[in-house]
């Protein structure tokens, strides 16, 4: 078969187009998040897309599973037979810029960049606004990322609601169980347990989520005889649920939460918008980057925000300016250079179109809409009708 | 409509073409002694494709071929790195089993069937032809800034001076008899079955399933991912830089290799046409030789593993296209071993220069499908040539049956054609031109350098006889 027809090319697979449309609310999305988070005196860093794939795989690090998705490859140095990965997270890199850049601990980082993880919907490439909070202080580092996650999704007039739990308490239960792969959550636990086990009545009630900060402290009586273990993670718990729970979030306490041992070491947090799961994060332990304290971080999806958000952002009008000859052009580049001074969007156009256009022919400027024509007498003439337009 | 049955070359062609006799499956001209790549059966359609091992489930997964047969190790080295493609495991085949292990020197102090702890490995070299189970291996045992070694064969060449660890085809009794310690078994699996998805839920596969279904099997095979080891590693001392060290060639190169080194003066104790061991005695004060696979050469350079080699040119650029920053390079051009590379086409291809051809694969109206044991050379070939849609499908071998039905191009390498020809295929203009070669380190690790512009001198001298 031959043709002269061009092959159509198109987007990776996994790979999504931001469009106009999306840039808009993404944008917005953004500006709440950086407004929210220098607030809380977090500063703005971006690590490179590109980062060495032993990075990842260091104990602490990323899960086997998100290993088994990330984009890897040998670049021009891979006869050295290291590997290069696209970014898969940015946690770990930001610890690592931390550390390398021999920034003073504890600091306060935050960011909004992609994170590439294979799928195979249009979601491989996903944008997130996070915060890391390195050398954070036990309870305030926590109770800190989660307020300025709320204040962020406030700002963009989401109400979240904080689901909370805590490592330290599946860790605990699952030692009851011992031997083979350690059970994944609370409920794993659950199933492994002998139907005797004098646990079962503490994890029976911790697997019930419950509004309120209230549920740590009432488990405690329960965990004292047969779970003594489990007793510093609830204390820790109770203490971050109910500052939040006083600073006025609503928090859901949720010990079934499945959670990653390897990564997280005390609270772990996830903020939702109705049955949108929208960010994650908890307090971990980069000990990998070579920093010896314990750091708290969340990582909020724009994606899942966006759709949370359920509106779009209406594009800003744009006045299209018109030069009636070719000699009229150079005035009417200098008329949208004014129209920009002025807080208005313009653009040359060949023919009037859109809501409001401005012909510009000689010394006269005529004003033209859908309703009709009108010769204006001056620039700020125009700028008057177009703020009553906007 | 015809099914497409893909089938291994090499020393499964026996075990597999007596399989299907038994079965009834008509598979003509597979027997062991055919050179054949390709044949149709008139009567039931089925065309059977014959493949290196490896790259059949890659030939599935695109759906070139509906069904194939290979060690199911090909299929657990695939799915590891890419668990989407479409395939299938139909089933176990009655054929011989495979195994994979990790294993390390005796010197290690290693205990056969036990791992070392995971900080006692701290960026251990894992060297592997299996470089996805062994990346898994390495991921799920948690080793703190390991480096994979992909390389090509002859892992257990490797331990201890040049890798911690291997991932290694095979049995346990055949680990040990290699000079290793197996510390864990990674894999065992069989012959297997597999199937296109697609092919699977919409082609008619009797012709192959159902006459193989009677003698499908069930035996266990798969993956078994360590659990944290608990063992020490006594790793090598650092590669002393009082010894140069000398790569030489196992295999197909040996013949000219033992030319040159014979034309230069140069002798090793274990490295002739009678003798052959991993390391050579070399009668040079000040060197180390070891035997290794050419393909691997230029990256155990650049790796600062040696100071010198002996391989193919072709061998070098390939990896020069791949890796533009490495510091290898060809220090002598021995002259021997002499081929073209170039396009390759059938040879009812109407055209037979390559620039004649360009305006035909431009008006392919979809991607131009390349193939060849050479990926980086064949993009390198694209972008000069500006074929600007292309699929480079890199493959093992058995390269010429690919043109035209499942490449439109074949960058291939040919001394006299006579192959090409057989084969009904023909070459438009060749490229490159490649010798056996001499490579070094353009920072050469020994500090013995005296040894290394000794032996250059020798080389020079041959390359000149050879000329």
């Amino acid at each position: 078969m031959t043709t002269s027809e061009p092959i159509p090319f198109r987007r990776s697979r996994g790979m999504r187009d931001q469009l106009p449309s999306a840039m808009r609310t993404f944008r917005r999305v953004e500006d709440a998040f950086r407004d929210a988070a220098g607030h809380w005196g977090y500063e703005e860093i971006r690590t490179p897309t590109l980062e060495t794939y032993s990075l990842f795989t260091v104990a602490g690090g990323l899960t086997p599973e998100a290993l088994s998705r990330v984009y890897t490859f040998l670049d021009w140095d891979g006869w050295s037979g290291e590997r290069i990965v696209v970014r898969p997270d940015s946690t770990i890199p930001v610890a690592r810029a931390a550390v390398e850049a021999g920034m003073p601990i504890p600091a306060r980082l935050s960011y909004v960049q992609s994170r590439f993880l294979f799928a195979e919907n249009e979601d491989a490439e996903q944008w997130q606004c996070g915060l890391e909070f390195l050398g954070a202080p036990e309870i305030t580092g926590d109770v800190e990322v989660a307020t300025v996650g709320c204040d962020f999704l406030s700002a963009l007039g989401l109400e979240p609601v904080l689901r909370l739990s805590h490592v330290g308490v599946t860790h605990a239960a699952a030692a009851l169980v011992g031997g083979g792969e350690a059970p994944a959550d609370l409920r794993e636990v659950r199933s492994a347990l002998s139907p005797d086990s004098p646990a079962l009545a503490f994890i029976d009630a911790a697997l019930n989520p419950t509004q309120g900060g209230r549920l740590a402290r009432n488990l405690r009586s329960l965990a004292e005889n047969s779970i003594p273990e489990v007793l510093p993670a609830l204390d820790d718990l109770d203490r971050v649920a109910s500052a939040l729970v006083e600073s006025g979030r609503r928090v859901v306490i949720d010990l079934s939460m499945p959670h990653d041992f390897e990564y997280y070491t005390g609270v772990v947090l996830e903020f939702e918008i109705g049955d949108i799961r929208v960010g994650s994060g908890g307090r971990y332990a980069p000990g990998w980057s070579g920093l010896t304290s314990t750091a708290c971080g969340v990582a909020l999806g724009v994606s899942p925000i966006t759709m949370a958000l359920g509106v779009r952002v209406p594009a800003e009008p744009v006045v299209s300016v018109v030069a009636d000859t070719p000699e009229d052009y150079g005035r009417a580049v200098k008329l949208a250079s004014a129209l920009h001074r002025s807080g208005i969007n313009a653009s040359l156009d060949s023919s009037p179109g859109g809501p409001f256009a401005v012909r510009v022919r000689g010394e006269q400027l005529f004003a033209v809409r859908p309703e009709g024509q009108q010769e204006l007498s001056s620039l700020d003439q125009l700028v008057e009708l177009l703020i009553d337009a906007k | 409509m015809t099914v497409k049955l893909a089938l291994p070359t090499g020393e499964l062609r026996a075990v597999v073409g007596e399989l299907l006799h038994q079965v009834g499956i008509p598979a003509p001209e597979y027997e062991s002694a055919s050179r054949v790549l390709r044949a149709t059966d008139s009567k039931s359609g089925l065309t059977v494709r014959v493949f290196r091992e490896r790259d059949i489930p890659i030939q599935v997964a695109l759906g070139n071929y509906h069904v194939g047969i290979c060690s199911d190790l090909w299929l657990a080295e695939q799915q590891v790195r890419f668990p989407l493609q479409h395939i299938v495991r139909v089933g176990t085949l009655p054929g011989p089993e495979t195994e994979v292990w990790v294993a390390a020197a005796e010197s290690s102090g290693c205990s056969s069937g036990e791992l070392p702890a995971a900080p006692a490995l701290r960026e251990a070299r894992i060297a592997s032809e299996l470089p996805n189970l062994a990346d898994l291996f390495a991921v799920r045992a948690r080793i703190p800034g390991y480096r994979l070694i992909p390389i090509h064969g002859s892992a257990e060449a490797y331990p201890p001076e040049d890798a911690e660890l291997v991932v290694i085809p095979g049995s346990r009794a055949e680990v040990i008899s290699r000079g290793l310690v197996p510390l864990h078994r990674l894999y065992v699996g069989g012959l297997s079955l597999i199937a296109n998805v697609d092919g699977l839920g919409g082609v008619n596969l009797a012709t192959v399933i159902d006459a193989l279904a009677p003698v499908l099997q069930s035996r266990k095979q798969g993956i078994s991912l360590p659990r944290a080891g608990t063992g020490g590693f006594r790793a090598a001392s650092e590669r002393s830089k009082d010894m140069a060290r000398i790569a030489l060639p196992d295999g197909h190169a040996q013949p000219h290799t033992f030319a040159s080194l014979a034309a230069a003066g140069l002798a090793f104790d274990g490295y002739d046409e009678r003798s052959y061991v991993r390391r050579p005695r070399a009668n040079t004060a000040g060197l180390e030789v070891k035997v290794v696979r050419p393909q691997d050469m230029p990256s155990l350079v650049a790796l600062g593993f040696f100071d010198i080699a002996i391989t193919g040119l072709d061998l070098l650029r390939e990896h020069q296209s791949r890796f533009p920053g490495s510091p290898v390079e060809m220090a002598v051009d021995l002259g021997r071993s002499r081929y073209k590379i170039g396009p390759v086409v059938e040879s009812s291809f109407p055209a037979d220069r390559t620039a004649e051809a360009l305006e035909i694969w431009h008006s392919l109206g979809r991607p131009v499908r390349i193939a060849s044991e050479f990926p980086a050379l064949a993009e390198t070939f694209a972008r000069d040539y500006q074929l600007v849609h292309t699929h480079i499908m890199p493959i093992a071998g058995a390269s010429e049956g690919f043109v035209p039905e499942d490449a439109d191009i074949l960058i291939e390498g040919t001394e006299t054609g006579a192959s090409l020809r057989a084969n009904g295929l023909k070459m438009l203009d060749p490229f490159m031109v490649s010798t056996n070669c001499a490579i070094v380190r353009r920072d050469p690790i020994t500090e013995r350098t005296d040894v290394i512009e000794k032996l250059l001198a020798r080389f020079q001298r041959a390359a000149e006889q050879a000329d």
